[in-house]
């Protein structure tokens, strides 16, 4: 069960992640071809681009951490092994988790409050800044479940 | 607390997360929650998410998936053996010709690809068992491979150069232009160096490489790429396009080049979008925790009263850069490129510019800086890239190789500083 959540968790964080990348290209190129060709700009793409980046990251975030492409010191970590290791990993886990928390719940009540308070970006579309915002809050709360399956996978594995 | 034990106890913080192995960007950030806490302002610790968003909704960076993109395509088509074989192909004649076609390659084609792994673990594996089959000496091929992929940090377009310019504020395209003429000279010298090496009798080798390709199909193998670069950084110095347009623009002519020329699909194009995304949420993630720490260190005032100490302490500019540079150099050591500089700029800048250095021209010194840690033990993740492409190597004749290489590298620093016109004359020319 942990497991098929977390592959679901997974899936859908690169999914939406690459859509995102996608869509960023074939703004830009659609953006520079109308300008060049068509003496046109759509005046948004910047706006638009960097709201792609922040889903881009935020719904990623689950998929990257989970093929550990995240870096770290390795000069010790890679001497680790057996249970040693496996107790240093859940520890870096629980880290993770204190700080990705701490990050989402300040997020989430920045989300909240663009929304009550109906920010708007300061281009001439004026966006509804918490609509780009749900990305990180999505992306974060994501990744706060994804380490908890992780933690508790990794507990039942050491009992 | 004293700003000087404030910043003793912020760098402990930081270390006992780094050093047993806790993620980089999860070490920084916690850093910066600690050290905002330990400055009495806690309340301002909700200023986090509004870092977050800020730090990632930044047109600047959004060239940094593009390109990643583009490399990642570049190199999932294929296209980087042939390359690699039409360059060798152009360099026979000259002595030693494919420790140069290492360098070539790899120089031009990490600039394309923005990996200096990648293009270490691309050319490598096309170019060790063709040069050992001739009888190169190993240590030549492993440090021309492990060298050349760095200079790709260095040639634009660069990520770790939009890194550095999203951070200071400096303008990307002036930070490309002024690495362009210091790659040129970086990539002769490692050239001259490969070259005299070769002239010593027991480097040479009877029978060189030889192809049968044409002059017509290694053509083919080389202008795609040049061309490809050619139009990136054109569009870029004539102030056409933005960073992040000459990237869109070099990730669509990456897949045409790749579909009519290379062996790409569209699995392999998903395959290389998540490449990209894997190294862009790293990266942002990195940042995002780096201004987080930064934000500790300002709401402290650390870095005011840090600017104001050396500036009383009457170091001499030189004195200060010679000092920045050990600690890059010891740094590099332990730490990857990006990580490193993300840690260091929100203290190390401000001081570099009180000094009267130039942020262009030290953003060049840093890169370069950089790459030197890219092939520097223990941590010089080039070497290991190396090493696991040739299992009979050992790592000791890969760091045997690449030691010239970093000699080299700290003499560019020194000619740069010496003759700083020669990262700040391309700049100069734009409008």
């Amino acid at each position: 069960m942990i497991d098929f959540m977390i592959q679901r968790l997974k899936l859908a964080s690169i999914t939406l992640s690459v859509t995102a990348l996608f869509l960023m290209v074939l703004m830009v190129m659609v953006e520079i071809t109308a300008r060049t060709f068509f003496q046109f700009s759509f005046l948004v793409v910047d706006e638009m681009a960097g709201y792609l980046m922040v889903a881009m990251v935020f719904l990623g975030l689950i998929f990257s951490f989970d093929s550990e492409s995240f870096v770290r010191v390795e000069a010790f970590y890679s001497k680790y092994t057996g249970k040693f290791k496996s107790t240093i990993d859940l520890i870096f886990l629980i880290i993770i988790l204190i700080y990705s928390s701490t990050l989402t719940y300040y997020i989430v009540k920045l989300n909240i409050s663009s929304y009550q308070l109906e920010s708007k970006s300061f281009s001439y579309i004026q966006t509804l800044l918490y609509i780009p915002q749900l990305s990180m809050s999505i992306g974060l709360i994501g990744f706060c479940l994804y380490l908890v399956l992780v933690i508790l996978k990794k507990v039942g594995g050491r009992a | 607390m004293e700003w000087g034990m404030s910043l003793v106890v912020l760098v402990v913080i930081m270390f006992t997360f780094l050093i047993p192995g806790v993620w980089i960007a999860i070490s920084l950030g916690i850093t910066g929650l600690l050290g905002i806490i330990l400055a009495g302002q806690i309340k301002m610790i909700k200023s986090i998410s509004n870092i977050s968003w800020n730090t990632t909704n930044d047109f600047i960076l959004t060239a940094i998936p593009l390109f990643l993109f583009m490399g990642e395509i570049i190199l999932a088509s294929g296209i980087s053996t042939k390359f690699y074989t039409s360059i060798a192909k152009w360099l026979k004649p000259v002595p030693g010709g494919l420790l140069h076609s290492n360098i070539i390659a790899s120089s031009l084609f990490s600039a394309i690809s923005g990996s200096s792994v990648a293009t270490a673990a691309g050319i490598g594996s096309a170019a060790i068992p063709e040069m050992k089959k001739r009888g190169y000496r190993k240590e030549l091929i492993y440090g021309s491979i492990a060298s050349g992929g760095t200079l790709g940090i260095l040639i634009p377009p660069s990520i770790v150069l939009i890194l550095y310019g999203s951070i200071t504020e400096e303008s990307v395209i002036r930070l490309f232009s002024a690495a362009v003429i210091p790659g040129i000279v970086l990539t002769l010298l490692f050239i001259m160096y490969t070259l005299s090496v070769t002239l010593i009798k027991k480097n040479r080798v009877k029978d060189d490489f030889s192809t049968d390709i044409t002059f017509l199909e290694s053509l083919k193998g080389i202008l795609p790429l040049v061309a490809l670069m050619v139009i990136i950084l054109g569009s870029l110095y004539t102030g056409k396009i933005t960073p992040t347009e000459s990237a869109a623009v070099g990730s669509f002519l990456s897949l045409v080049i790749g579909r009519y020329l290379g062996h790409l699909n569209v699995k392999k194009i998903v395959q290389a979008a998540k490449n990209a995304i894997k190294t862009t949420t790293m990266i942002v993630f990195i940042m995002i925790g780096a201004q987080i720490f930064s934000f500790a260190i300002v709401s402290s005032g650390i870095n005011r009263e840090l600017t104001t100490w050396v500036a009383d302490m009457g170091f001499s500019p030189l004195g200060l850069l010679l000092v920045v540079c050990l600690i890059y150099i010891i740094l590099g050591c332990v730490m990857d490129g990006p990580s490193m500089m993300l840690l260091t700029i929100p203290l190390i800048f401000p001081l570099i510019v009180q000094a009267g250095y130039d942020p262009i021209w030290f953003g060049v010194v840093l890169v370069i800086l950089i790459e030197l840690g890219q092939i520097t033990p223990p941590m010089g993740l080039n070497l290991f890239v190396i090493q696991s492409i040739d299992p009979e190597s050992k790592i000791s004749e890969v760091v045997k190789g690449a030691i010239p290489y970093v000699f080299i590298m700290l003499i560019m620093v020194g000619i740069l500083i010496a003759f700083p016109d020669l990262a700040l004359w391309l700049p100069s020319t734009m409008k």
